[in-house]
């Protein structure tokens, strides 16, 4: 068992001040190394055991994985891989094509590309996440969470209220 | 000069695009490193970090906005997508949007950790990245110089601009002035971190370094002018680095850099003034 107040200058401090800013006060104190490496494991481990360290104010659905789980499916390089491989596939390809689009006559042969692309990528995706959701659970929640972001999230916030209200009343629409 | 890095029929790879989104990708890495290493992955902090991004986006665009509105009333008959993936942008507004979203989002989550020490490795990395691509792919380079160090550009480099004021004098290579510097702070960044004792003032130092750097550098970047003999960035930037000023006034007002100390430990004890006296004594005729 710590310190008591050696806990309880950490639980503090550590909100405002770094690390290194405490352990050196701390030190200063005449607290040992390995005392302040056990009070920070202990204040650690006590609040991962039910939230996110300091815990925020998060109300815990059934749905939601504990915190562990979740930092251990965010340190999973196959999670990033499906998150960004949603966006290669819906915006880096779409680009790529892009400049090839004809809007002066509006024809080119690389609109129905761009078309299938936008539409049936995003479809296909969603189709494979919720297969693999029990198979591979991280790559499917990187696909899912990548689909919410990039096909929900930005499109709507990004293009059609913050540049639709404001092209909009620039116009005079 | 290679604004376009490869090229194949309709297929085309800008420079610029490619090394912002190298920038975007190596900072990325490393602020993923960064909360991985000291423990603070979780679900609160994806979003956080999504919310950074779509912040960054929609000001890097904002930004540059009101520099030239009769762009965008011009809009017309072609599609909105046209004009954003068209329009200009600023690394500013991408800085400042993405920053004003952390602290949405944050609020929204109950979240008070701070999080911009894990950022602060990160933007320098990225910008430093992302600038080479700047300077392989605009012109001007800068203003004209009689320095050693001026740069030329070959008329074939002209000649992909319609525009290029300065082009056929020696230019201040403003471009590397800023990759020099991103450089630099990232490795003060990474050497002296540890000495910032308050969480979170690691990134506003930076940034405020960067805005000050940056506000002189316009000098010799060639932007045009918009206000009082200011450039875009310049005007922008004004406001932006009053608010960090004012940041750090207020912190040192309240005492937020006189850290309180801990709690003596068991068995040691804080020596009295007389203790002191004796010992300064002691110091003094071993000295002697």
């Amino acid at each position: 068992m710590n310190n008591p107040n050696l806990i309880q200058y950490i639980e503090q401090h550590r909100a405002q001040y770094t690390r290194e800013a405490i352990d050196k006060q701390l030190l200063d104190a005449g607290y040992s190394r390995a005392d302040i490496d056990a009070a920070w494991n202990e204040i650690e481990a006590g609040a991962t055991g039910e939230q996110a360290v300091p815990p925020p104010a998060v109300t815990q659905s059934s749905q939601q994985l504990p915190p562990t789980q979740q930092r251990r499916l965010l340190a999973t390089p196959v999670f990033w891989l499906g998150l960004f491989g949603v966006l290669v596939l819906q915006y880096g390809i779409a680009a790529l094509f892009f400049p090839a689009i004809n809007y002066e006559n509006g024809s080119s042969v690389f609109v129905p590309i761009v078309g299938v692309l936008t539409c049936g990528v995003p479809i296909a995706l969603l189709i494979a996440g919720s297969l693999l959701l029990k198979s591979n659970r991280p790559l499917a929640l990187g696909l899912l969470y990548g689909l919410l972001i990039f096909d929900v999230i930005i499109p709507f916030i990004g293009a059609i209220i913050i540049f639709g209200i404001c092209v909009a009343s620039l116009s005079g629409v | 000069m290679f604004p376009i890095l490869y090229q194949n029929g309709p297929f085309i790879l800008y420079t610029h695009d490619l090394f912002t989104s190298l920038g975007l990708l190596a900072g990325l890495a490393v602020y993923y490193f960064e909360l991985q290493r000291r423990n603070m992955l979780s679900h609160q902090i994806f979003w956080i970090s999504v919310a950074a991004i779509l912040g960054g986006g929609i000001g890097c665009r904002l930004i540059t906005a009101w520099e030239h509105p009769a762009y965008y009333t011009s809009i017309s008959s072609v599609p909105l997508s046209y004009y954003i993936a068209h329009s200009g942008k600023g690394i500013i507004g991408g800085i400042a949007g993405g920053y004003l979203a952390i602290v949405l989002a944050k609020r929204a989550f109950g979240y008070t950790i701070s999080t911009g020490d894990c950022y602060a490795p990160a933007i320098p990395l990225a910008m430093a990245i992302g600038r080479i691509g700047c300077f392989f792919s605009e012109l001007p380079l800068g203003t004209p110089t009689n320095l050693p160090w001026g740069m030329t550009v070959s008329d074939a480099a002209i000649a992909h601009f319609q525009v290029c004021p300065y082009c056929y004098e020696k230019m201040h290579p403003s471009m590397i002035y800023e990759i020099i510097f991103h450089l630099v702070a990232l490795l003060l960044i990474l050497r002296f971190r540890h000495l910032v004792m308050v969480r979170g003032d690691t990134l506003k130092l930076y940034l405020l370094a960067s805005a000050i750097f940056r506000f002189l550098v316009e000098f010799v970047r060639g932007n045009t002018e918009q206000i009082a003999g200011l450039t875009g960035p310049q005007v922008v930037l004004i406001p932006l680095t009053a608010l960090l000023v004012y940041h750090f006034v207020r912190q040192w007002r309240r005492g937020v850099y006189r850290m309180p100390p801990a709690p003596l430990a068991a068995g040691v004890y804080a020596p009295s003034e007389a203790d002191l006296r004796a010992r300064l004594t002691t110091d003094i005729h071993i000295a002697e």
